[in-house]
């Protein structure tokens, strides 16, 4: 009886808990927005680190040598979600920081397009560029990268 | 005293030519001109500035709109590796080299890889968390950064120097990233800076003082060499960021072949910590100035003097930044109030609080004021009549970017 009662407790505090964290899961970003490389890119997996690294320009180039061309989509419905979860910061604190970039003389900001077409179309014609779109646009011209934690 | 300058036919054109840039239609804020190689940014700033009971800065206390910079900078990827690039930059401040274009930064830059890379020209100097930024408004959380590590009246002058840094990312495996910067060279001194002008305000006095009549007009000052360290470290823990930076310096002013004075900054230590958690962010920063200065030949304060403040900030909405500071200044490391504490000079005490709207990517808009006890750093020079112990001054400012 005891047993059961505690089984029962334990079962409205989990799905208590599932009803209170479930929309927050739903919208992980894993969901929102995937990160892209040019179909012709041997990389399959990066780790989040590098991909920070690789987005604030200070990794600028692949294993092979060959130069990084870092693309930022401003799409709004995952630039949010992109700098969070990759970046750990904010979408302010990132412009912020890549203005800080330029006007403090240390480098270009990377180049910035408005929406998944425009930066599927890049990717799909740069060999060594990097960027993330929604799941929806991923054409054969990109491939997805998955980002190890 | 403070004479109103009024701008160059330079600044005039720099002015118009930002106007210019300002009404072209931008993508990203920036205007590329060869295929995203090549790079045209810029800002304009204007704001208006009071302060009550004693002067800041200037003549501050009628009120001045005298708040203006403007600057535009183009940036040029030649290869992989090399970039050359320059900003100008036009101020209508006070007691800031006024009316006149300047080169805020210019540099070659050569990146051998993530770890090292080079940059000759006129580089930016570091030092806390901000010095870098001083001159774009819309970089940093308040109008007036804390006073007693970014002081004002040194913001022309210890911004940048010509010389070079070397530069580069190193990964500290599972603790996070450092970037680091060693740079060196010499500033270059204004003739019009207040640095210059406090020392030309230095022989006037003497020349009172023991009936002298020495020439101030071809008073020079220079500096002999400028050097310094910074690291910052990027935690892996999610919003922690620190930095350390460590300056030093050495200046001459010279009268003819005399010289009048000298000034030896043996270093200049600031710790920096920056927490960020939700909607706050917590910075704080601790400096010690450690100086010699030598006023024809006899030394006159070879002591550190000792600076810290911290900075909370809530932001409800992103766009919306609500910060609190309190900041503290020094004289004297090891003697706070110079023994008395009727003479309020030794000391600065600021408690500010600040409002930072983000119109848009390209817009800001800030509003602060702040309550100060104590008149140390230039009260004096700005107020000759005497300053009083407890006063205020704020300021309004709009900025746009691109």
């Amino acid at each position: 009886m005891m047993l059961t009662l505690k089984k029962r407790t334990g079962g409205l505090i989990l799905a208590l808990w599932l009803f209170a964290v479930g929309p927050a899961a739903g919208a992980t970003a894993q969901d929102d927005f995937v990160l892209v490389v040019n179909s012709e890119n041997d990389l399959t997996t990066i780790n989040r680190k590098d991909a920070e690294l690789i987005f604030l320009k200070k990794q600028r180039s692949w294993p092979d040598g060959k130069n990084i061309s870092v693309v930022i989509n401003e799409n709004p419905r995952i630039y949010d979600s992109f700098s969070h979860t990759v970046l750990r910061r904010s979408s302010q604190q990132f412009l912020v920081f890549r203005k800080q970039m330029l006007f403090r003389g240390q480098g270009m900001p990377p180049l910035t397009l408005k929406t998944d077409q425009d930066v599927v179309a890049f990717v799909g014609e740069h060999i060594g560029s990097i960027s993330y779109v929604s799941p929806d646009a991923v054409t054969l011209a990109v491939k997805v990268v998955s980002i190890l934690q | 005293m403070f004479s109103s300058s009024f701008p160059s036919v330079k600044a005039k054109v720099l002015f118009l030519v930002t106007l210019f840039c300002l009404l072209l239609p931008t993508s990203l804020g920036a205007i590329d001109l060869a295929a995203d190689k090549v790079q045209l940014h810029g800002f304009l700033t204007q704001g208006y500035m009071k302060s009550l009971e004693n002067n800041f800065l200037g003549d501050t206390m009628d009120g001045t709109f005298r708040l203006t910079e403007v600057g535009i900078n183009i940036n040029a990827q030649l290869t992989d590796q090399f970039r050359i690039g320059g900003q100008v930059l036009y101020c209508n401040l006070p007691a800031v080299s006024t009316g006149k274009v300047r080169a805020d930064w210019l540099v070659a830059d050569y990146h051998f890889s993530d770890p090292f890379g080079i940059r000759l020209g006129k580089v930016k100097m570091p030092m806390g968390l901000y010095n870098m930024e001083r001159d774009s408004d819309f970089l940093r959380p308040l109008i007036f950064l804390p006073q007693s590590i970014y002081d004002e009246t040194l913001r022309d002058s210890w911004q940048s120097l010509w010389g070079g840094d070397m530069y580069g990312n190193l990964l500290l495996s599972k603790w996070g990233d450092i970037d680091y910067q060693l740079f060196g060279g010499r500033i270059q001194y204004e003739d019009d800076s207040l640095a210059t002008l406090a020392s030309t305000e230095f022989v006037n006095r003497y020349n009172q003082q023991y009936s002298l009549f020495l020439s101030t007009k071809d008073l020079d000052r220079k500096n002999n060499y400028a050097y310094g360290a910074a690291l910052f470290f990027n935690s892996s823990l999610k919003g922690l960021r620190g930095s350390l930076t460590l300056l030093v310096l050495d200046d001459d002013s010279w009268l003819h072949e005399y010289q009048v004075s000298s000034l030896r900054i043996k270093s200049k230590l600031v710790a920096s910590l920056e927490y960020s958690w939700k909607n706050f962010s917590f910075t704080t920063e601790y400096c010690e100035t450690d100086r010699r200065q030598e006023q024809f030949h006899v030394t006159t304060l070879d002591t550190p003097s000792q600076a810290w403040y911290m900075l909370l900030s809530y932001s409800p909405i992103e766009a919306l930044t609500v910060s609190l500071l309190y900041d503290e200044y020094f004289r004297l490391k090891n003697n706070h109030y110079e023994s008395t504490p009727l003479n309020h000079y030794p000391w600065r005490k600021d408690l500010a609080v600040s409002l930072r709207y983000d119109i848009t990517e390209n817009w800001t808009a800030k509003a602060e004021w702040h309550t100060v006890d104590g008149t140390a750093l230039y009260s004096g020079y700005f107020n000759p009549q005497g300053a009083e112990r407890y006063w205020q001054y704020g300021a309004l400012k709009l900025s746009f970017n691109f």
